[in-house]
């Protein structure tokens, strides 16, 4: 069934001016298209000038997450049908805008990074595979779904107040390697994520675990690996 | 920055200021204890602070505390093991039993003041 | 303009499996820069859901014997069995190696990695389906390409993200760089280097409904075309059976492994009649071509244009565990619990088994002879070893992109001392400038996005599953008019930063050149094989076809050459699963 949507949209053209303004367009859709087909609509029959990212539009690479009615989501997984009449589209909150609702991931990214996002094992590898129960990998299970879409950290108000942070992302990544049972850098990136701009400034506001389009539950993870911290800091070495 | 709240940002707002409120009335409590030293300055402030206005303050100060209370046992309950999945209805049974208490003190200390 | 230059030993384009695969190999050697349009993340092999195969053997016997004979009947005997066994034999210490770099497979209970059945592998040479395809819950690409990824910043290779190659320049038949453009800011970079390693991925966005992502576009193809150099057998193009309908969204394979079977409108198990021995697990074209044939019959539910995949009877717990990505799927686009209502499927266009035409260490062909180009390389869905033919079985390409991305890595630095450092000319970049400047300056009244709606409609209609002499011609014209069309485009968007109009409106024409190559490929091809099916030729014919296509682009047209397949060990039979 066709049904008529507004699409109000934060717009910012560098070249233009005034740089930033708001636009409304009035779109067609039917119960199955989601807001990325209405915005690619828009591009393709009313403004070529609207900016977007997107890759695999279901849901698995990342690429279209914005501001969509004051929530972080993806572009490609929220239903028109789901969304009220008038639809207010923006970029990712706090992260420098690029263009429209393209943002600079730049630093979102370079936390990742800070945590040493890879594992690190340099014992002789055995010939075969090496051997991990079912129940390790499912310790790892939640953290490995992460697609790096940035929803939760720009959700979080202490990443708002504190671009330091290291953000519900990064620290979650740092939950996938320390608590991998084949990684060997735990205490490295203990040391990281145990300083004053990581694990300890997360306050469990829950606003990732609202926005993530892979339900991951992050505060459960963060709250995890504070504990892990605390256990290291009584005990004086890793569990 | 206009973002939309829920539960869970709002307990933490909420929890924010009232420890900010809190600290400021400490403050204002050493304050005035300060004038333990001398009888009449204290009697002076005393008979001050009788005015209706601070009764009202004070039960507003009452719920402050209990708020903070109940969301600091939340937290500590989540930080040592409590599922995460509990953690909105852990606000929502807080925020009644807040309610409950306020109103049953209130109503004792109500009847104390007049 | 701003143009920067820069130089590295080895430029790989695309950062999907095969391009992080070959950076890791060659940053031990040489300084290596990857470039890609995307975060590398975000590359569509991020998407792969079922599973890697190789015949480890963790949960039934298995050899890699068997894994080749089922490569080889699976890609109808077009695939070149030399590569074909590499691959496989290659596949065991291939999945190891990925383990050790952190990849986090599912497991066994003795914590080996665990296996699971997939369309196409079998045991003891077809006789019963086998568990090869090693996975991560039905998200084994994006486990894959992160740990692979992870891996690349660990050995501190250099990644250029959102970078779009307008140009690979050949000269004097040997590699001298790529000019391409930073995406956010419209500046110019040049990168001339030793070696290019091209790891693009497919071109699935030519079709209407599709699989795949909105970046693959296979503009990188048509651009090495144009110089000359032959694209193989691109003709074969694998609809993928299962795709969330109305949507094209990949139902993975591996539903069907864990038990998952089709029904059509009479609730019938319809493949039981295609493909008596393994059913539902047959391969992907066999399969595709059974539920058209079903739905254009009048067998589609309710009489319409699709059929239902059916998990209902498989263990709940299964579903949770193995198949959530494709449950979350059902649930978000459909509003269906798959453990309580059947999935409405129809093919979508999902795999290019054609390519650039490569030997067995990834270097670049440029004739049916074997001459080479100097230091060009390419490996992954890009490249056309060819290791699978006709037909792609599920779980091989990811082990392809590994495998063969590794040896064209490897290849690129051995060869590193024998050639000389690239010098991209002046006159190159302006002639790339200028034609950038006419597009955005064009003054048509056709948009990007009409042409590109009419060509991916075309395409779909006239050049899919099924295929005919006289719809093919068809098509050919309508191609015709579609490239004096584009020359008409207005693109609205002047700005130098983040234009994905100008972008898009370059990938078409890229598009529209790739679809004339493919068209004209299947008009020639006058047999079915695989996932080449022509309806006035519908049988095999290994007297005049059991060779390869190879499209050259020249002054009247494409024209085409032929080479024999490599058969080794398995003579061609008839494919009956």
């Amino acid at each position: 069934m066709d049904k008529y949507y507004t699409f109000k949209i934060k717009r910012y053209l560098p070249d233009e001016n005034p740089q930033t303004r708001w636009d409304e367009f009035r779109v067609k859709l039917n119960s199955i298209e989601r807001v990325l087909d209405g915005l690619i609509k828009i591009k393709e029959t009313r403004d070529g000038t609207l900016t977007f990212r997107k890759s695999c539009a279901h849901g698995v690479c990342g690429s279209c997450a914005m501001k969509i009615s004051g929530k972080n989501r993806l572009a490609c997984q929220t239903l028109v049908k789901d969304m009220p009449e008038m639809i207010e589209i923006e970029p990712l909150p706090a992260l420098p805008v690029i263009k429209d609702l393209v943002v600079d991931m730049s630093l979102f990214f370079r936390k990742n990074d800070e945590v040493l996002p890879y594992l690190i094992n340099n014992e002789t590898p055995p010939e075969r595979e090496r051997i991990q129960s079912p129940e390790d990998q499912h310790k790892i299970l939640e953290s490995l779904t992460c697609v790096m879409c940035g929803s939760c950290t720009t959700a979080c108000p202490i990443f708002w107040a504190d671009k330091e942070y290291l953000g519900p992302s990064a620290l979650l990544k740092a939950y996938r390697f320390i608590f991998d049972t084949r990684d060997r850098a735990k205490e490295q990136r203990l040391a990281t994520i145990n300083s004053e701009h990581g694990i300890w400034r997360c306050h469990s506001i829950f606003n990732c675990v609202e926005v993530c389009p892979k339900q991951i539950d992050i505060t459960k993870h963060i709250l995890l690996l504070k504990r892990l911290a605390v256990k290291r800091g009584f005990k004086g070495g890793v569990e | 920055m206009r973002y939309r709240l829920n539960i869970g940002s709002l307990t933490w707002l909420v929890h924010r200021i009232t420890g900010i409120i809190l600290t400021l009335y400490l403050i204002a409590h050493i304050y005035v204890l300060s004038h333990l030293s001398d009888p009449v300055t204290y009697n002076k402030l005393m008979d001050f602070l009788k005015n209706p206005i601070f009764k009202i303050f004070e039960l507003i100060l009452f719920a402050i505390v209990l708020k903070h209370l109940f969301g600091g046992i939340r937290i500590t309950l989540l930080e040592i093991g409590f599922s995460t999945k509990y953690h909105k209805t852990m606000s929502y049974i807080g925020a009644f039993l807040v309610f409950i208490i306020w109103i049953v003190g209130a109503f004792y200390f109500l009847k104390e003041a007049f | 303009m701003e143009i920067i230059k820069h130089y590295f030993d080895v430029v790989i384009i695309g950062s999907g499996l095969a391009g992080c695969r070959s950076a890791i190999e060659c940053s031990s050697h040489g300084t290596v820069g990857v470039l890609s349009k995307l975060y590398p993340t975000r590359s569509h092999s991020t998407a792969a859901q079922g599973g890697i195969g190789a015949a480890l053997g963790n949960e039934e016997e298995d050899s890699p014997e068997w894994h080749t004979y089922d490569t080889v009947k699976g890609s109808d005997f077009l695939g070149d069995q030399d590569a074909i066994e590499i691959m496989c034999y290659d596949a065991i210490l291939t999945i190891i190696e990925l383990e050790h770099m952190g990849v986090p497979f599912s497991r066994t209970p003795e914590g080996r990695i665990a296996q699971r059945r997939f369309g196409g592998h079998t045991k003891d040479f077809g006789k019963t389906p086998v568990r090869r395809a090693c996975y991560s819950a039905d998200r084994t690409g994006h486990a894959v390409l992160f740990a692979l990824y992870e891996q690349c910043q660990l050995k501190g290779v250099k990644f250029f993200q959102e970078f779009q190659v307008l140009d690979i320049v050949i000269e004097n038949n040997a590699v001298q760089g790529v000019i391409a453009v930073n995406i956010k800011d419209g500046s110019l970079h040049v990168f001339e280097s030793k070696a290019i390693v091209v790891a693009t991925g497919g071109y699935g966005k030519i079709f209407k409904v599709t699989s795949n992502a909105y970046a693959t576009t296979g503009e990188c193809l048509s651009m090495l075309l144009r110089q000359g150099l032959p694209l193989e057998d691109m003709e074969f193009f694998q609809f993928h059976p299962t795709g969330l309908y109305g949507l094209g969204i990949l139902i993975t394979e591996g539903a069907r492994g864990e038990g998952g079977i089709l029904l059509n409108g009479k609730g019938e198990r319809f493949m039981e009649r295609y493909a008596p021995i393994i059913k539902d697990l047959a391969p992907r074209d066999m399969v595709s071509r059974a539920i058209l044939n079903e739905i254009r019959e009048g067998r589609g539910i309710d009489g319409k244009d699709y059929v239902y995949l059916d998990l209902r009877h498989v263990n709940k717990k299964i579903i949770e565990e193995r198949l959530p990505e494709i449950t979350t799927f059902c649930k978000i686009y459909m509003g269906i619990d798959p453990s309580e209502a059947p999935i409405p499927v129809i093919p979508t266009a999902h795999y290019a088994m054609g390519g650039i035409l490569t030997d067995n260490d990834g270097r670049v062909l440029r004739d049916v002879d074997g001459s080479v180009v100097e230091g060009l390389y390419a490996a992954g869905e890009s490249a056309c070893v060819s290791v699978h033919g006709a037909n792609r079985l599920g779980c091989n390409s990811l082990l392809d992109t590994v495998v063969f991305g590794k040896r064209a890595g490897k290849t690129a630095i051995s060869q590193l001392k024998d050639v000389s450092k690239g010098k991209i000319k002046k006159e190159r970049i302006s002639f790339i400038v200028e034609s950038i400047n006419t597009i955005k300056e064009s003054k048509g009244k056709e948009t990007v996005a009409s042409v590109r709606r009419d060509l991916q409609t075309s395409m779909m209609d006239k050049c899919s599953v099924f295929r005919k002499e006289k719809e093919l011609m068809m098509l050919l014209e309508e191609l015709q008019t579609l490239k004096e069309r584009y020359k008409e485009i207005y693109i609205k968007d002047k700005s130098n930063i983040f234009n994905t109009e100008l972008l898009e409106a370059i990938e078409l024409g890229h598009m529209i050149t790739l679809a004339e190559v493919i068209a004209s490929s299947a008009l020639q091809r006058t047999e079915s094989r695989g996932a080449h099916y022509r309806e006035d030729y519908p049988e095999r014919d290994d007297t005049n076809w059991l060779k390869h296509t190879f499209a050259f682009q020249g002054e009247k047209g494409i024209y085409f050459k032929y080479k024999p397949v490599k058969l080794t060990r398995f003579k061609p039979e008839e494919r009956k699963y």
